[in-house]
């Protein structure tokens, strides 16, 4: 049985992906800052097998309290052996890119509190002697777009430094498992009206994906799959081409 | 990514706005300008899902279990859930739902705007009546929690209200306990309605489940023979049993449309027909092959090609079963035959809501494919021979039936009206009743 630790507990790819583990009968331990969307996902987890569920309330982008949450998570659930990133935020990079204070915010989310509490968690699986470490990252890092490139500038952050981290944690049985997600229909794109094209995916499929990739301890995955080749092409990209890409 | 058609993908669907609600909570957006309709999982055959020009509400993020009550035996969950999904965790826990269609891709919002009915009417009525509460939301804003002590205006219209009274954002549906996940079952051959009339009687007093196939091609000599199949819970090995087989099949790209042609669907026919060489057959069979046996290959819409089919279904009064022998030889020499008919016959249990469909009768369901306007032709005297025979059509299959026949087959419409919310609608509304 697994102990499952999932940070961003109610983002819809989380929900989706937790549901399975509900299915192997784990016990999960659900945090974010919305108590009443946590409650939810809880209950709904609960009735479809999930041994235990519990939650946290915390707001996880302020670096300052993550110590203290560590603990909590630690007493809450000894012998976690599962974790799952899957929070963020995505802002219309439109109304940020001007905003040094803003796109200082964005980061940090994204980035600098992720890493803060991705490192406390991989030690945590290291000392409980190893485990399975998973968290969403984007196809948006693999290369900086002119309308997401704040995003995307922290999410390739986060893929190099799960990189280096998954060679450091290699030896101790803790497997790190990078997912770059492509296009998904969730709460976090919910403002993007137009999401017609094969290019889009359902919040259930990656979900799914997210929870087998985890769980068969693959380094990198890409959500749907093609997205490795269409992000090959764009990789490929001579800059002084790139630079002349509105979107 | 998706695209919001009906089943019988007739005509084709064309909303201006997808909606998307990401849980119950919250202010839905329903759009100022335009209609709106929930959109389910889009297992409706007609229009009645279709919202052209205007906007739908996709409920697949309200779907979530929100509580399990063993002692009163209640299931409290978001509309947007299926019921596949909800017996996949209430079997192995020893509970059944009360009514099921014959596939378990519907939503639970879906299974009550059509009050959906199952094999198992004669003995436990359609869904409506086993919905304890419901929350609806309306255009307005407001939330009403409907029962039948609370807002029971409300929630009349909404049971077979086709999604126009609100948005039902989630339900309480009372579960029944099952034995075991076998169904013990017969099968029988008949060879008239007479005979089939004679068999169903019989068979609903002791069996809770029981439904004809019949053979939709079958000549003016062999016209209403058809096999009868009747079951009951059993008692087996134990509950982990169920499990929700993968699709084997998928039929992946719209099959030419001479496709089901009369050859084909006299083909397949006489062949379901002869296979079962006794005129009686016993057996022990799984709750999915028994209740869901479609479902086990996906998009079979598709066979049908791109021009799509129409599902008529009708009843009539229990003394009018000749009418059914009308209808099947009519369909016979001006179609072809049809590749598939059911037949059952409805109980005396009264159905909650004011647009419901079952009542005392026999229910034929017959498919054909679109020819276009001869088959809407075909399907219109079909009408005024279950017009004649003082019966009526059910609204989930249809996509074509006139004004005159949706007022005829439902003489609450006129109060109904009171309860629809004015910023929903649908094509088969307007269609129908001509206003927006």
């Amino acid at each position: 049985m697994r102990n499952v630790v999932i940070f961003g507990g109610s983002s819809t790819i989380a929900s989706y992906a937790a549901r399975h583990f509900a299915i192997d009968g784990d016990r999960i331990l659900l945090i974010g800052r919305d108590e009443k969307k946590l409650q939810k996902v809880q209950q709904d987890l609960l009735l479809r097998g999930a041994s235990q569920c519990e939650t946290i309330v915390s707001e996880l982008s302020d670096t300052a309290l993550h110590s203290k949450l560590m603990s909590r998570i630690n007493e809450t659930i000894p012998e976690m052996n599962t974790v799952l990133f899957a929070y963020g935020s995505l802002s219309n990079q439109k109304e940020i890119e001007s905003s040094p204070s803003r796109i200082i915010s964005e980061t940090n989310v994204n980035y600098v509190s992720a890493i803060s509490l991705i490192t406390q968690a991989a030690e945590l699986l290291q000392n409980n002697g190893g485990g399975l470490l998973g968290a969403i990252s984007s196809v948006a890092g693999d290369r900086g777009r002119r309308n997401n490139y704040i995003y995307g500038a922290a999410k390739a952050g986060l893929t190099t430094f799960l990189s280096g981290l998954r060679a450091r944690m290699f030896p101790f049985g803790v497997s790190i498992t990078t997912i770059k997600a492509g296009l998904i229909d969730t709460a976090m794109t919910a403002h993007i009206a137009d999401k017609r094209g094969f290019l889009w995916s359902e919040a259930e499929y990656a979900g799914k994906k997210v929870y087998q990739a985890i769980v068969k301890k693959k380094a990198l995955v890409y959500v749907p799959w093609f997205w490795r080749s269409v992000m090959l092409v764009f990789k490929m990209m001579p800059e002084v081409l790139f630079r002349k890409i509105r979107f | 990514m998706k695209s919001y058609q009906s089943w019988g993908r007739i005509p084709h669907s064309d909303p201006s706005q997808i909606i998307k609600p990401l849980g119950c909570d919250g202010q839905i957006a329903f759009p100022a300008k335009s209609s709106v309709l929930p959109f389910g999982l889009g297992r409706s055959y007609g229009d009645s899902c279709i919202n052209n020009g205007g906007a739908l509400v996709d409920t697949q993020f309200l779907d979530r279990f929100i509580a399990l009550d063993e002692k009163k035996s209640l299931l409290k969950c978001e509309a947007g859930i299926s019921l596949g999904t909800i017996l996949a965790h209430i079997i192995p826990r020893g509970w059944f739902l009360p009514v099921v269609p014959g596939t378990m891709n519907v939503t639970v919002g879906g299974a009550i705007a059509n009050d959906i009915h199952g094999k198992n009417h004669h003995v436990a009525g359609s869904f409506g009546s086993h919905i304890k509460q419901f929350e609806l939301a309306r255009s307005d804003g407001e939330r009403k929690i409907c029962s039948n002590t609370k807002n029971s205006g409300l929630f009349k219209a909404t049971i077979a209200g086709l999604g126009l009274t609100g948005l039902i954002t989630w339900a309480e549906i009372k579960l029944m306990r099952i034995p075991g996940t076998m169904i013990k079952m017969e099968s029988l051959k008949f060879s008239s309605l007479r005979e089939f009339s004679d068999l169903s009687r019989e068979s609903d007093r002791d069996f809770d489940y029981t439904v004809a196939w019949l053979d939709g091609t079958a000549g003016r000599k062999d016209s209403g023979r058809g096999i009868l199949m009747r079951g009951n819970h059993c008692a087996d090995e134990g509950y982990n049993q169920w499990i929700v087989e993968k699709s084997r099949l998928n039929i992946p790209i719209n099959f030419p449309s001479c496709t089901i042609n009369t050859t084909s669907m006299k083909l397949f026919n006489t062949f379901y027909y002869k296979k079962q060489r006794s005129q009686r057959i016993e057996k022990k069979t799984g709750l999915q092959s028994f209740f869901f046996p479609l479902d086990s290959v996906n998009n079979w819409n598709r066979i049908y090609g791109s021009q799509g089919f129409y599902q008529y279904q009708c009843i009539v009064p229990e003394n009018e079963i000749e009418a059914l022998k009308r209808i099947l030889d009519f369909v016979k020499v001006e179609h072809g035959g049809s590749p598939l008919v059911v037949l059952k016959r409805f109980g005396t249990a009264s159905s909650q809501g004011l647009l419901s469909f079952p009542r005392p009768g026999y229910t034929l369901t017959v498919d054909v494919r679109n020819r276009g306007d001869s088959t809407r032709r075909m399907l219109s005297f079909l009408d005024d021979i279950v017009f004649d025979a003082g019966g009526a059509l059910y609204p989930a299959k249809d996509g074509r039936m006139s004004p005159e026949m949706f007022q005829y087959s439902f003489p609450n419409l006129g109060n109904f009206k009171k309860w629809k919310d004015p910023a929903f609608s649908s094509n088969f509304w307007r269609r129908t009743v001509g206003e927006s």
